[in-house]
């Protein structure tokens, strides 16, 4: 196997996959090499049976913080131990479970943002996204799994992202456009939803509510 | 007073923060309190165009960051209200001649001798907006009762919070009873909906505006005026009164009536 290869993910980006002969000094020069390539893309590294050490998992941190074209969005990992080493830097961490059908990992980050998301604003989350106020036109959430929204949405959500299923959910929806699982939904002004929750299951989007207007 | 240093802001053009900020100045300094008024749009000056003061200007407020003259001294004396004053732009500057460590050092030097600093900002979201609200406590966004400039005025309040300012207060602008009515145009339920910010006026359109404009006079000096009147509330409710909201609804005509009354919406 190689020791380390790249590849696309459908939403997220970039994903660099290391595996269990992880060596750091490489991975530097491989990424320094690749940073051209990498420029705008949203990066995530996978680290699959390798727990990593503190002080590498910090220099590779100071690291990406020096690429300054990269967005770096968090690890993935089958390794418990990583998720937690992760977790005390403070970085996001999905960890890979042996595939379960239905449902999601129960350790994947849920982030609980606790205001309204005005213009110009964003958050993003690996795992779900609760949302205790409004999100505004013009602000965006993004999240790997699903989004709650207590409140209106009038922005931009993506939920899903490189997922087969998930659902967003909102009190009140008057949005232009919504994205699940790489799936879009457009709407046309003015239409509007009551108690809105949309999901994508089996490939296809559905979308519920209590009341419509127009 | 907590309200003394206050910033007009919108994020978007032409919404009518000069106008703003020049008639509740006037109301304010009408009312015996001294105010000072800054104009913080560098390059595009356009303040002393609705105070009526555009031929007394001698200096501007790059000659008081140059250090050319005191701020006090650059202040021109309102011709009709007294105890206002006005601070001009530059005209043949640009955002760049005044940095916001500037604009908090001249609103320091004013801050003792007035009782309101009001500082009209750029339009935008960059460095003259910035300088313009750096030095502020308490901020106002102006918005219209329109998308474009309700998403830009919701930008405004995300880096004003952003900015550790405290939550700003929200004047609707230029809104048409008769439009709302029909509706064309969105509420001002609508607009406080979305932006949830605490109302601080609401500002009718009106017709004259243009020539008040033109001819110098800021609206609330005139009784008929109806935006005039709106402008003196928000003066009121600066001085911590509470000052119910105007009735600007139409009254229903009598076709709509029937047209309603057949199901028509």
């Amino acid at each position: 196997m190689e020791e380390f290869k790249l590849r696309g993910t459908n939403v997220i980006g970039i994903e660099l996959i290391v595996g269990e002969n992880f060596n750091l000094q490489k991975v530097k020069s491989f990424l320094k090499e690749k940073e051209q390539l990498l420029k705008g893309a949203r990066f995530i590294i996978s680290v699959e049976n390798r727990e990593l050490k503190e002080e590498e998992l910090e220099e590779l941190l100071e690291f990406l913080k020096g690429l300054s074209g990269i967005t770096f969005c968090g690890f993935k990992t089958n390794v418990k131990a990583n998720r937690e080493l992760c977790i005390k830097f403070n970085v996001p961490c999905d960890l890979l479970t042996e595939k379960s059908e239905g449902g999601r990992a129960s350790t994947e980050e849920v982030k609980i943002v606790r205001k309204t998301l005005r213009s110009g604003e964003k958050v993003t989350s690996t795992g779900d996204l609760i949302i205790m106020g409004d999100v505004n036109p013009g602000a965006e959430v993004e999240a790997g799994g699903n989004v709650y929204v207590m409140g209106s949405v009038r922005g931009f959500v993506r939920a899903g992202i490189g997922k087969r299923e998930g659902e967003v959910r909102a009190v009140y929806f008057e949005a232009p456009r919504l994205e699940i699982c790489g799936k879009t939904a457009e709407f046309e002004r003015k239409e509007h939803y009551i108690n809105f929750r949309a999901k994508v299951k089996e490939g296809k989007l559905k979308i519920d509510h209590l009341k419509r207007g127009a | 007073m907590a309200d003394k240093v206050i910033c007009v802001t919108s994020g978007k053009g032409g919404v009518g923060k000069s106008t703003v900020t020049a008639n509740v100045a006037t109301a304010l300094a009408a009312k015996g309190y001294r105010v000072a008024a800054i104009d913080a749009d560098i390059g595009l000056r356009n303040l002393d165009l609705v105070l009526g003061l555009e031929n007394r200007i001698v200096y501007d407020i790059v000659h008081v960051v140059q250090g050319v003259i005191p701020a006090e001294k650059a202040l021109v004396k309102d011709k009709r209200t007294k105890n206002l004053f006005l601070l001009p732009a530059a005209q043949t500057k640009d955002k760049s001649a005044v940095k916001p460590e500037d604009m908090v050092k001249i609103v320091e030097e004013l801050r003792d001798k007035f009782d309101f600093i009001f500082i009209d900002s750029p339009a935008g979201i960059e460095e003259g907006f910035k300088t313009a609200v750096t030095p502020a406590d308490t901020i106002i966004v102006v918005a219209n009762p329109e998308m474009a400039s309700i998403r830009d005025a919701d930008r405004v309040t995300g880096i004003c919070e952003a900015m550790g300012k405290p939550e700003p207060k929200l004047i609707v602008n230029r809104i048409d009873p008769k439009k709302v009515a029909r509706g064309d145009m969105l509420d001002v339920n609508d607009v406080v909906e979305i932006l949830s910010l605490e109302l601080l006026g609401i500002v009718p359109e009106d017709p004259n505006m243009v020539s008040y404009i033109n001819r110098g006079e800021p609206a609330v000096l005139f009784e008929e005026s109806i935006a005039g009147k709106a402008l003196r509330n928000v003066a009121e409710r600066l001085l911590g009164k509470e000052v119910p909201f105007m009735d600007i609804r139409v009254e229903e005509g009598f076709l709509e009536k029937i047209k309603k009354l057949f199901g028509g919406s």
